[in-house]
């Protein structure tokens, strides 16, 4: 059986590198305390050969270090220009793993992303796909809730 | 500062048209990520914006004449990929146009154009870089 969470992982770590001059390790999920209150939340929908959704999970602080890498001035708050490049970072990560799934014969597409602050992301949808991953400006999770879709 | 070495591909021509791009973007994030009221600054936003639609084309334009001269097996792919891009920002000026210049718009654009921009230059043209640093080894 197809492992769907290993093209999200080489995905996130290509994009944290490339990007962001950054390396991701794989955490266990009991020490990701930076996620218990409030996190920023990037949705991003799946259609295909696998339907559902991948949910990413990072925390406010990262959230805003990550657009201060890209774009080299401080950020405050999450406002519309924060929201917008943390998505496309998103976009880019899920683009990048469907092109890993479909080197397995797995063709999907992306939907545009979404953006929401949530207060605790101990409400979410507990998939057992999760990436549960660890960078040296904070923590993040990638919560894969795919299936395969029924002929 | 957004510009990085790494991001060098060494094609002189490239290079320099990667680094004015980065350059009028910075520029453009300062403007649009001041303090100023947006009336003061919404000028300057709409020249850049100008600048950056027809800088843009010529610099795909360029990039692609270019691969296609080193015969690069995926310039096919590249196209798509700049031709998508140009897509969406055809579909942000037509919103410019239809709703006019508001902040939260303008910002949402620039905050998608800083994340393409990087990533499409450290990422996807870098392996340009790659494929001519091969022809080179096996020259």
């Amino acid at each position: 059986m197809t492992d769907f969470t290993h093209p999200f992982f080489i995905a996130t770590q290509e994009v944290f590198r490339l990007m962001l001059d950054l390396d991701i390790q794989v955490t266990p999920p009991e020490q990701l305390s930076e996620l218990k209150n409030r996190a920023v939340n990037v949705s991003i929908g799946i259609v295909g050969d696998l339907e559902g959704k991948i949910d990413y999970y990072f925390p406010e602080s990262m959230t805003l270090e990550i657009v201060r890498i890209l774009s080299g001035m401080e950020m405050n708050e999450l406002d519309d220009f924060v929201a917008s490049a943390i998505s496309e970072v998103v976009n880019i990560i899920s683009g990048n793993a469907m092109t890993g799934l479909f080197s397995d014969q797995v063709q999907c597409d992306i939907q545009p992303p979404s953006i929401e602050v949530a207060d605790t992301c101990s409400n979410r949808n507990k998939s057992d796909k999760l990436l549960t991953l660890e960078t040296s400006i904070g923590q993040l999770l990638v919560d894969i809730q795919l299936v395969k879709k029924v002929a | 500062m957004m510009w990085k070495d790494k991001y060098t591909l060494g094609v002189d021509l490239i290079d320099k048209q990667h680094m004015e791009l980065f350059e009028r973007v910075e520029s453009f994030l300062l403007v649009l990520r001041s303090k100023e009221p947006w009336e003061l600054k919404v000028e300057k936003v709409k020249e850049t914006l100008e600048f950056m639609k027809e800088y843009v084309v010529k610099h795909f334009h360029d990039e692609e004449c270019y691969q296609r001269k080193v015969g690069y097996p995926d310039c096919n792919r590249h196209c798509e990929i700049h031709a998508e891009f140009t897509s969406e920002v055809q579909e942000f000026v037509k919103l410019f146009e239809e709703q006019g210049y508001e902040e939260p718009l303008v910002q949402k654009f620039a905050g998608k154009l800083v994340a393409w921009l990087i990533n499409h230059v450290a990422a996807t043209d870098q392996k340009i870089a790659d494929y001519i640093h091969r022809l080179e080894v096996e020259a």
